[in-house]
């Protein structure tokens, strides 16, 4: 097997605006996780506040006989580090301040930090801190060069894989059979689910539990493995993306949660289909496209056994003339990679 | 092949074993060797699990001062959670014994002032609608 075929994802460079996007979101999903913790910070770090031990203990131990006013300035070392990171200032350095401090106060108290929201947090900040880069588009000295593909890779290989073994685990718990669902759904008014879906009796029907607990597996197992594929990334990428905005639209999860997990597939994107996705003048002229043939249509139907030119003027001959490549009017072409 | 290239993919391969192994520690491993098996990076700590088993008993926190209004838990806890506060402060009293009384006691006002902590607990796949069970936590006032 050629090697540098089978490395070929994690080396090279690829367009900077997926990871620059993943990098805004993620800090910031970070920022708004941890600022209110940090801000008061006397509920959660204070002398005899309630602590729960879930990362690592020895912090947990020693991080209690830490003079208040060095918290505080750890406090705000954390919260400076995740504003640079989200600003694009040398993120690598403001990754490993931000991570040691984010690990540090999780350790020091995990009880308003949500576990397993941090899971995917940890693995993205470690990689952040050993890779580097991402502060090429969108940032105040942004060179607009390429980056390399190593990290925006590696990154999307943890959430993909996250998304994939959390449909493993479903299917362990024996999920098909169990209508699991169902008993999300059934939470009442104030606890995880949100008013709305507490409130709409049509979601608390077994038709419409049963739906979404095999929908949810279906999306869990199956689009880690298309947004791998090229042909079926975009479907695949609009699926997630769904899936991910019903969570947060009908469950009470951190905005980290869903920051991580909606960004990070952006990163699935080639070039090509990023230029594609991105190019609004090729969207406004397909639109703009779309719209002139179909007056031409309405026109010359309206005029059934005149000729469509004498009618319709210049606009709608023109178009159709267009389409079937006339010459004189450059054809348009694919757009391709962009260079940057 | 220079040093930097074969470096960097030692370190891809070791970063997508580890992945794995964080995977398969909570997954397979469980059912393999009985147990989970602990690794001791953060990101491999706890497997990767989105809701897999959800609890069919759960607890609604309310609280009510002297005018007995009801309000939600949330409210007493001064720290914004943007779109999840109610559930944040569900899972922390769920998860921690002393948590509540903690919270109670932070937000009383005066040392008259008197709080009383209403949980209801429903079980859900036998009636979601009414609570299966009620207890009340009172911190405060001259009791």
């Amino acid at each position: 097997m050629d090697a540098a075929k089978l490395f070929a994802p994690f080396e090279g460079t690829r367009d900077p605006r997926p990871i620059a996007v993943v990098r805004i979101a993620f800090f910031t999903g970070l920022l708004l996780h941890f600022a209110p913790s940090l801000i008061w910070l006397d509920v959660g770090y204070g002398r005899g506040a309630v602590r729960t031990d879930a990362w690592n203990h020895w912090l947990f131990s020693h991080l209690s006989h830490t003079p208040p006013a060095l918290v505080r300035v750890f406090a705000i070392v954390t919260l400076l580090a995740l504003v640079a990171a989200i600003a694009g200032i040398r993120p690598r350095i403001a990754a490993l301040v931000a991570g040691f401090g984010c690990y540090a106060f999780a350790s020091f108290n995990s009880i308003h930090l949500q576990t397993l929201a941090l899971v995917p947090a940890w693995a993205i900040l470690l990689l952040w801190m050993i890779c580097g880069g991402g502060a090429n588009a969108y940032a105040p000295r942004a060179s607009g060069e390429r980056e390399p593909s190593l990290l925006g890779s590696l990154i999307l290989f943890q959430i993909l894989l996250a998304v994939l073994f959390s449909g493993v685990e479903k299917l362990l718990a024996g999920w098909p059979w169990s209508n699991e669902m169902g008993i999300v759904l059934a939470y009442p008014h104030g606890f995880m689910v949100r008013d709305w879906v507490a409130a709409l009796p049509i979601l608390h029907g077994p038709v419409m539990s049963t739906l979404l607990t095999w929908g949810t597996l279906a999306v869990e197992l199956g689009t880690p493995i298309l947004l791998l594929v090229r042909r079926t990334r975009l479907a695949a990428l609009v699926v997630y993306e769904l899936f991910f905005l019903g969570i947060i639209a009908m469950l009470e999860v951190p905005p980290l949660f869903y920051f991580i997990f909606a960004s990070v597939p952006v990163l699935a994107l080639d070039d090509a289909q990023l230029a594609r996705l991105t190019d609004v003048r090729s969207w406004a002229r397909r639109w703009a496209r779309r719209r002139t043939s179909s007056r031409a249509r309405r026109a010359s139907a309206g005029s059934s056994g005149t000729p469509r030119h004498d009618r319709a003027g210049s606009a709608a001959p023109c178009t159709a003339a267009a389409r079937q490549g006339a010459p004189g009017r450059p054809r348009r072409t694919r757009p391709s990679a962009r260079p940057t | 092949m220079t040093r930097l290239v074969i470096a960097r993919r030692i370190f891809v391969v070791v970063w997508i074993l580890l992945g794995l192994a964080g995977a398969l520690a909570h997954t397979v491993a469980e059912r393999a060797v009985g147990h989970t098996i602990d690794l001791p990076l953060p990101q491999l700590q706890y497997g990767y699990v989105m809701f897999n088993a959800n609890p069919k008993r759960v607890p609604v926190y309310t609280y009510a001062r002297a005018d007995g209004e009801r309000h939600d838990l949330a409210d007493l806890d001064p720290r914004p959670a943007f779109g999840y506060k109610r559930a944040r402060v569900a899972l922390d009293a769920m998860f921690s014994a002393t948590y509540l009384r903690d919270l109670c006691n932070r937000a009383l006002t005066s040392r008259d002032d008197q709080i009383t902590i209403f949980i209801d607990g429903y079980q859900v796949d036998v009636d979601r609608d009414h609570p299966a069970m009620a207890t009340t936590e009172v911190c405060g006032g001259r009791r």
